[in-house]
């Protein structure tokens, strides 16, 4: 492997899973990244589930 | 049938309400005559419903307006004493088939276009714009002035005439062919209206030209329409309501057919419960402001019915349509393509009227289900123009419709519906 393989292999290669600034972040410093959107699964409270389970 | 395929039929039969709908512009009426309910002695605002005392100023100053246009007092002090001695009746306009854009001060004697939904029958009063001068001025930010006042009754009783000779002649204007090809051409008709207009003045310019009148009218009429910004904004609203006033009394359906606010309340109505409101603190827009001079001290939260046009997958629900537009609040492209791919989470169906080309002709989202929005927590998001405390425009931007709106409405269908 040449010393250029070498130097490149070393660069991280990131997939950032959520939170959109972190992908801004890394990507202005001229590391690759892979954004996937991703939100926690959204809770509200028992009442309002219950009401969704029973409609949705 | 259990009570989910009971919803799933019924939001199936109120998004078609909007999919399937044949909006025409018939005809320009007094509100008198074409808005239902609107009764002598009535003044129709923006929002939720709201006592004069709890109004912000711009409100108040309205209904001030109102009084003093309609006669029905001479000076500030007797309308504010006449309002307050309960001589007068406040509603909201979306209690009635017309929209309060802005601040939506709507009285008897004002001009409206209406707009007659072929596939329903329901029909839909809306304000014109009050040309390049008094844009905004006595409907949307509830001003008053011998000037706005003399140019509400030039509208009416000279400017109108003409043009509503041209409507009957012409037999209408089909409004669903200039918003489908506007929403290809940058437009997502809430915030932007660029192309709308343009394909709107195609039209109708040939056909006042052609008119047997004075050439001075004509083109009275012709620079008025041509030389006011978003003129064909009134238009959009107008097919939305007609088109969600046929959803509205859909039993069991849980599809927003209302959001709105007064400044101080915002609120939503759903379909399967026709005449409730589901109110919360109104939000704050975020965006761009006119000038560096304007911070959000100035700003009045949310004020308008104009969000019409998202109930009806237009504006916020639309951005991918209008890269521009959020690209005016420092959004890219890409921004612009995922805030209308979020709101297909929330949405009932897609609207195979609106094939956007920067969704490679994938169709916009439409019919908002309070219940996806539950059980994503995706808030419907809403474009606008913000409003000074004192009047007048100072930015463009969005904003989300609370949480605390739908888990109301999620609790009064239940009231309802749950066996």
């Amino acid at each position: 492997m040449d010393n250029q393989n070498c130097q490149e292999n070393k660069k991280p290669r990131v997939i950032n899973i959520g939170i959109q600034n972190f992908y801004n972040a890394l990507e202005s410093q001229d590391v690759k990244c892979t954004q996937i959107q991703w939100v926690p699964p959204f809770k509200q409270d028992e009442e309002i589930e219950e009401l969704l389970d029973m409609f949705l | 049938m259990d009570i989910k395929e009971k919803i799933a039929l019924a939001n199936q039969q109120a998004v078609s309400c909007i999919v399937d709908s044949d909006p025409v512009w018939i005809d320009i009426q007094p509100a008198g005559e074409c808005v239902e309910g609107l009764e002598d002695h009535m003044i129709l605002h923006s929002g939720p419903p709201i006592d004069y005392d709890d109004m912000v100023m711009l409100h108040q100053r309205g209904m001030v307006s109102a009084m003093l246009f309609e006669g029905w007092a001479k000076d500030e002090k007797e309308a504010i004493a006449r309002i307050k001695a309960g001589e007068v009746k406040i509603d909201s306009a979306l209690n009635h088939n017309t929209v309060g854009a802005g601040t939506g001060i709507i009285t008897k004697s004002v001009a409206m276009n209406v707009v007659e939904d072929k596939k329903s029958g329901k029909r839909a009063a809306t304000f014109p714009a009050e040309g390049i001068k008094f844009q905004g001025g006595f409907c949307g930010w509830g001003l008053y002035s011998p000037e706005i006042a003399d140019n509400l009754r030039y509208m009416r009783e000279e400017l109108f005439p003409i043009i509503r000779d041209m409507l009957q002649k012409r037999g209408g204007l089909s409004i669903k062919p200039i918003l489908a090809e506007s929403m290809q051409m940058g437009d997502e008709n809430h915030t932007r209206q660029t192309a709308s207009d343009l394909l709107f003045d195609k039209q109708i310019l040939p056909d006042l030209f052609a008119m047997d009148r004075p050439k001075e009218e004509i083109m009275k009429a012709v620079q008025y329409i041509v030389e006011t910004p978003r003129f064909f904004h009134c238009y959009g609203q107008g097919a939305s309501r007609a088109a969600l006033a046929a959803a509205e009394g859909t039993e069991y359906s849980t599809m927003v057919t209302a959001v709105c606010g007064n400044g101080v309340e915002f609120g939503i109505k759903i379909a399967g419960l026709p005449g409730q409101w589901f109110c919360a603190p109104a939000p704050m827009m975020t965006g761009r402001y006119t000038s560096s001079k304007f911070t959000i001290d100035d700003q009045l939260p949310w004020c308008g019915d104009s969000c019409v046009v998202e109930c009806a997958g237009m504006g916020g629900i639309a951005a991918a349509a209008s890269p521009i537009v959020c690209n005016l609040r420092g959004m890219s492209s890409a921004e612009a393509i995922a805030q209308t791919r979020e709101m297909e989470h929330i949405c009932i169906t897609k609207n195979h009227n609106f094939p956007i080309p920067a969704l490679d002709f994938d169709f916009l989202p439409v019919g908002i289900d309070i219940r996806l929005v539950l059980k994503t927590g995706i808030l419907p998001a809403i474009h606008g123009g913000m409003f000074h405390k004192d009047g007048g425009l100072i930015g463009a931007g969005m904003a989300r419709v609370p949480m605390e709106c739908f888990q109301k409405a999620m609790k009064a269908f239940a009231l309802k519906y749950r066996s």
